[in-house]
């Protein structure tokens, strides 16, 4: 079957997502830390661009890189999904209900991208055991929703959401449907 | 060496060189550095302040740092006609300084922190730089942040 889409062959994953997040989270809290530790004589300016700043400063960007982080995670997990989706209409002798179904999704809307709603209810209709952490995953993505535009709003989520949770509900979900996690 | 052997001496490396830091010294000589600046900045200021053209007040806030914890530094209120300037600590735990008060006007806030004993101005425009904190600076500061 011909796709509507090219599929790019070098996705960010959620690994690539979590070490990028591992890496700012660190540089930020060994500078932290370096403020803790500096004797009061002679300390050293460890970085320029956070020269000054005070712990609660070190709170904010931690809590910004946490935003950041999260927002990219579940964009990495939506294109894990979605190309999933994709290799599956591609083949060419489908033999499993859930390619099946994806199929006909992908025929049905041929003029338009495909809704990430539409396949994540496929999911739940297909593999009930997976149904509790697709509707953890659609909180996610309304709280990406949320960071996407802008955080305008007073939020609604139920529960909090940052990049270990978000591993956490995303490397369940993709365990329980069998979409590979790299 | 076995991977025990390794752990180990590993961790009885890291337990006989993280040096201890005594936080309470370390606080009382941050508040004992702000009684300096303010003292300072009332010597610079007090030709002004017997004409009367400025007045101090001060009050009491609460930091919490830790694993310092929380402890009560004064904030100086400079008041000059219906205008009022604060010096407000902000922390001595700080990255790449000992100290930091921000300089809080009607206009805008200005940063100075306490380096190897002495306080700077911190300026951001767009590198990060530091000038001495001095009477002259404060006058430039006092023009910038006072509306």
């Amino acid at each position: 079957m011909t796709l509507q889409i090219s599929i790019r062959r070098d996705q960010t994953t959620i690994e690539d997502m979590w070490n990028y997040y591992g890496t700012v989270r660190d540089s930020i809290v060994q500078s932290a830390e370096s403020a803790k530790q500096n004797p009061l004589e002679g300390a050293g300016l460890e970085d320029p661009r956070l020269f000054g700043s005070d712990l609660g400063d070190m709170e904010k960007l931690l809590d910004e890189a946490d935003k950041q982080a999260s927002f990219f995670i579940v964009a990495a997990a939506e294109a894990g999904i979605l190309v999933d989706f994709y290799k599956r209409v591609a083949m060419k002798k489908p033999k499993d209900s859930v390619t099946r179904a994806f199929r006909n999704i992908h025929n049905t809307r041929s003029k338009g991208r495909v809704r990430l709603e539409d396949v994540l209810d496929t999911w739940a209709a297909e593999i009930p055991i997976a149904k509790a952490d697709i509707r953890l995953f659609k909180g996610a993505l309304r709280f990406r929703h949320w960071l996407a535009h802008g955080r305008y709003w007073v939020p609604k989520f139920g529960r909090a959401f940052d990049p270990t949770a978000l591993v956490g509900i995303v490397t369940r979900l993709f365990d329980k449907i069998g979409v590979p996690n790299d | 060496m076995s991977k025990k052997d390794g752990l180990d001496a590993f961790l009885r490396s890291k337990a006989s060189t993280e040096p201890e830091i005594d936080w309470e010294a370390r606080k009382d000589r941050w508040i004992s550095e702000i009684t300096k600046l303010y003292d300072q900045i009332k010597e610079w200021l007090s030709p002004l302040e017997k004409d009367e053209v400025v007045r101090y007040s001060t009050l009491t806030m609460t930091l919490q740092e830790d694993p310092i914890g929380s402890y009560q530094v004064d904030v100086l209120m400079l008041l000059v006609g219906k205008q009022r300037v604060e010096f407000r600590p902000k922390g001595t735990l700080i990255v790449g300084a000992n100290g930091r008060v921000d300089i809080q006007g009607p206009r805008a806030m200005r940063t100075i922190v306490l380096q190897d004993g002495r306080w700077l101005i911190v300026e951001r425009s767009p590198r990060v730089k530091t000038r001495p904190f001095d009477k002259d600076s404060l006058e430039t500061v006092l023009k910038e942040v006072m509306a």
